[in-house]
């Protein structure tokens, strides 16, 4: 069985299918590049890898071990007996929408009020039940994160936090939740003089990470001192602090220059001499050919073509994939 | 009476303006956070309950409040405020209070989502998301607001003179009745500016001091 097994996934956002039934599947230490054009699904298709999205249907299987799987569509199907199709769509995402509200609040207030427009009064009882199942999910969903890493278009460093701050921050978290009792690293001397060693060694890990990304001599600078393609490197080691088992980048160079663009690439390139197995959504079609093991091109919320570089770039099979890869050579012609 | 000793008088009184003002500050600091989290809370009859609360708390004058306060126990249960000083200062901490979680509400508001996506790709739990990510960020964005609302406050305890408090104000107005002169009501001003002048430096400060990052 292959390391990495995607199977099944669905996702809808209210009556908007975005992705209709993904499979795949990656071997570890592969790179996996998903191309396709806007709104075709594949940053979505990531999210719900990482459960940042909570797909509507989903099996993932990591190392042989099935880390995830849930058919809420099932249920809604069962429902759209007596509801009509729309407000069993609403309802589905309203769900969804109460799985993220319950980790970070403020937004998704807004947004569950906008939904609750939407979705009938009556649904409500529905909507309890919902919740429920997702709570037992959450801390399951909280443990299987971790083993999937994210580098955002975004960067999303902590801008408050200097660089080795922002890298040892959910190391020094993790390593405290492992301590049974919260309170002992108050008083015991021990567990004191233990965790003042493990916080060292991964201080010596942050700077070595940091030295892989070429930044070493950047560890005291806050993030708005560097640059966007610096800031996306300290990311990456961010990510990578916590060893992931595999490494998701939601378009990590699209809001960089092409000189930026390089030295982030460079540092992907080298991860992957290093092993790390990686998943990455990009415009870069250069990137994809000469990195990526395996290329998936995504078209309206399906896999319309995969294979590995040559296949796809070299002799695509569907017409959607000739079109999108002439169009994007058309981009470059322009230039 | 002489400027000395009205400038004498008015120190005096300033004790009741600063003893308000301070704190004021120190407990609807935190008691708008706790009305913030009630206005965000994802238990709708609380949020709504919030929601109707702070239309009243902001939809009514501060000096209409503080009547009420002072008087409204005494007419509706037969126990009367005997402190002036408590009632002004509970009054004072309401209406602070829900100010300042509307402007805690901006600020959280004003967050990236993307804050919270990668602390919840790095671990975080919801607590943890608040006190290590968002409070430090929210702290900053909120300050420029803030030093605003809090000058605003210096001025308001001028309104505890309403129910007879010998601040400033009451003892300008005092003097003018019963000493026949006029110019100590306007010579107030230059209290007030002082103590805003004060403020303005501080948090002139304070916001060079959060100034160590961008965003």
């Amino acid at each position: 069985m292959a390391f990495f097994k995607v199977k099944d996934v669905y996702k809808n956002f209210g009556s908007n299918k975005v992705l209709k039934g993904i499979d795949f599947e990656l071997d570890e230490g592969q790179v996996l590049a998903i191309i396709g054009s806007s709104g075709s699904g594949k940053t979505t298709l990531l999210r719900c890898i990482n459960f940042l999205e909570i797909p509507d249907k989903a099996d993932i299987y990591l190392n042989g071990e099935n880390i995830f799987s849930i058919d809420e569509l099932a249920k809604a199907d069962t429902k759209a007996d007596e509801a009509v199709q729309e407000s069993n769509a609403a309802n589905t995402s309203t769900s969804i929408n109460d799985e993220d509200a319950a980790i970070h609040m403020p937004l998704d207030n807004s947004k569950e009020a906008g939904v609750d427009i939407v979705a009938p009064v009556k649904d409500k009882k529905e909507k309890v039940k919902q919740n429920k199942i997702s709570k037992e999910k959450k801390k399951q969903i909280a443990d299987q994160r971790l083993k999937f890493g994210m580098v955002f278009q975004s960067f999303n460093l902590f801008p408050h936090y200097n660089v080795k701050k922002n890298l040892v921050l959910a190391a020094r978290l993790k390593y405290d939740k492992g301590i049974k009792n919260p309170f002992a690293k108050y008083f015991s001397k021990q567990i004191k003089q233990e965790r003042k060693l493990a916080f060292a060694q991964i201080d010596q890990k942050a700077d070595e990470l940091l030295q892989r990304v070429g930044l070493g001599e950047k560890l005291n600078a806050y993030p708005c001192e560097l640059s966007g393609g610096q800031q996306q490197r300290v990311a990456i080691a961010r990510a990578l602090i916590l060893q992931p088992e595999i490494l998701c980048f939601d378009e990590p160079t699209s809001a960089l220059d092409p000189e930026l663009t390089r030295e982030v690439l460079k540092v992907i390139r080298d991860l992957k001499k290093d092993g790390h197995t990686m998943i990455v959504v990009t415009h870069e079609m250069e990137f994809a050919r000469k990195v990526a093991d395996k290329v998936i091109f995504m078209a309206d919320g399906v896999i319309e073509e995969e294979g590995s570089p040559e296949e796809v770039f070299g002799n695509p099979q569907s017409a959607k994939t000739k079109a999108f890869l002439q169009e994007s050579e058309k981009n470059i012609d322009e230039d | 009476m002489t400027f000395g000793e009205v400038t004498l008088e008015f120190l005096k009184a300033s004790k009741f303006t600063l003893g308000i003002f301070f704190l004021t500050l120190l407990i609807a600091i935190p008691i708008g956070m706790v009305i913030c989290a009630c206005s965000m809370s994802r238990f709708k009859p609380l949020k709504y309950f919030t929601g109707i609360f702070v239309w009243i708390i902001r939809g009514t004058p501060l000096m209409l409040q503080i009547i009420v306060v002072f008087y409204a126990p005494g007419l509706l249960f037969g126990t009367p405020i005997k402190d002036r000083f408590l009632a002004a200062l509970i009054a004072f901490v309401i209406n602070y209070a829900v100010y300042f979680s509307e402007i805690y509400r901006g600020g959280i508001l004003a967050m990236p989502l993307g804050q919270y996506e990668a602390s919840k790709v790095l671990g975080m739990n919801k607590m943890q998301i608040n006190t290590l990510v968002v409070f430090p960020q929210v702290a900053k964005k909120v300050t420029p607001a803030m030093s605003n609302e809090v000058i605003t406050l210096v001025k308001d305890t001028s309104l505890a003179n309403v129910i007879g408090i010998a601040e400033i104000i009451t003892t300008a107005k005092s003097i003018v009745a019963t000493k026949a002169i006029i110019w100590p009501l306007f010579y107030t001003g230059v209290f007030y500016l002082a103590m805003v002048g004060a403020l303005t430096l501080f948090f002139k400060w304070l916001e060079k001091k959060m100034n160590y990052y961008k965003a």
